[in-house]
């Protein structure tokens, strides 16, 4: 049963965007629900759009920072966008910094940000590919070499 | 935490106009006002003059006010009305206000009201978070490790304004404390970060824990 934080599917991604107040139990739930929808929709990306937030305290930001972390696992790269100056300033001052959670002042920039991830991967995996490929023809070749 | 001695918006426009005017034409011409504008008296905001009131008072300030310079002091006054009222921190002054914490919804009641007296008291907006944040992290601390206690807010005049915290419970105290707030100790469940958190979000910020006597935390910060 999805809680009341809607996870909704945007084409190859995820968004969520916070405009409630954020009770301990509802950010457990949504902790749940989206785990729930990486796993039926296999998105390349997660958003979380927090500028409806109250506040961040240590809790909500460990928990994004969980949620993040636990979609990485999933292969789902995440990007938290909206969080304002109030917002940030009070983070860094409890010490509490959102380690290896991406973030990004809107959602747009979320987006692209998510795109160029993406492609980044993408063209990884081809470099790679032409990679094992070489060594492939090398030994191929090494080998014609031994033979003759 | 209500201010009575705060005058509400409608006697505060008369007041102004009243200022230029005979006060029965200064009455009749907010009431005009209101009227043109479709909004009921008892529906008129507590603090904030609506847009189209505003432009209606001020084309009635130019039609009633011949002297160019008392226009002027009459607008000014109107708009300062729209803006966003904060009241003077005297006027909120030895207000104080208790949440008891004992299930998960109050630490989002408390923080909401920590917020919205720091805005009353007339915190900036980032420290109004910051209070907010720490009042969250002391409930969560009370809700989560000892079941139930209770959160204070004081709004204090001496020596510094400011609006003071405190937290208390009948539980089995804070270990490690001094640990705590060196910054050497994280715990597993965090709760050494929600009370480190508090401490840096703070001006001033006091703890008495021990076995058997529960625990009291008190946390100021300042008006600057």
């Amino acid at each position: 049963m999805p809680g009341q934080i809607p996870v909704i599917k945007v084409y190859d991604k995820l968004l969520v965007s916070v405009q409630i107040q954020m009770s301990d139990h509802l950010v457990q739930e949504l902790k749940e629900d989206i785990t729930t929808a990486i796993e039926k929709h296999n998105p390349r990306g997660l958003m979380i759009e927090v500028s409806g937030v109250d506040i961040l305290d240590s809790y909500i930001a460990r928990s994004i920072r969980d949620i993040a972390q636990i979609s990485k696992l999933m292969g789902v790269s995440t990007v938290v966008a909206g969080i304002d100056p109030s917002m940030a300033m009070t983070l860094v001052e409890m010490g509490m910094m959102l380690d290896g959670v991406s973030t990004c002042l809107s959602l747009e920039d979320a987006i692209d940000f998510l795109d160029d991830i993406h492609s980044q991967k993408k063209q990884n995996l081809e470099d790679n590919m032409q990679a094992v490929l070489a060594s492939i023809l090398d030994a191929d070749l090494q080998d014609q070499g031994k033979s003759s | 935490m209500t201010s009575p001695t705060l005058p509400n918006l409608y006697d505060r426009m008369v007041e102004i106009l009243a200022d230029h005017l005979p006060k029965p034409i200064a009455i009749a011409t907010v009431n005009q006002a209101l009227h043109r504008a479709q909004i009921e008296r008892q529906d008129l905001p507590r603090d904030k003059l609506p847009e189209n009131l505003q432009s209606i008072l001020r084309a009635a300030v130019v039609l009633t006010l011949k002297d160019q310079g008392k226009q002027q002091a009459c607008m000014a006054r109107i708009n300062a009305l729209a803006q966003d009222h904060l009241p003077s921190p005297a006027e909120a002054f030895g207000d104080s206000e208790h949440f008891d914490i004992e299930f998960e919804s109050d630490i989002v009641i408390a923080r909401t009201r920590a917020r919205e007296t720091a805005r009353k008291v007339g915190f900036k907006a980032v420290d109004q978070i910051k209070i907010a944040t720490a009042v969250s992290e002391l409930a969560r601390n009370i809700f989560r490790y000892v079941g139930r206690g209770r959160i204070e807010l004081h709004v204090s005049g001496s020596p510094k304004p400011g609006l003071q915290i405190v937290a208390m419970d009948q539980g089995p105290g804070i270990p490690h404390i001094e640990r705590i707030l060196s910054g050497d100790f994280e715990s597993q469940t965090g709760m050494g970060m929600g009370i480190l958190g508090s401490k840096r979000l703070m001006d001033h910020f006091d703890v008495i824990t021990g076995p058997n006597m529960g625990t009291r935390i008190t946390a100021t910060k300042h008006l600057r």
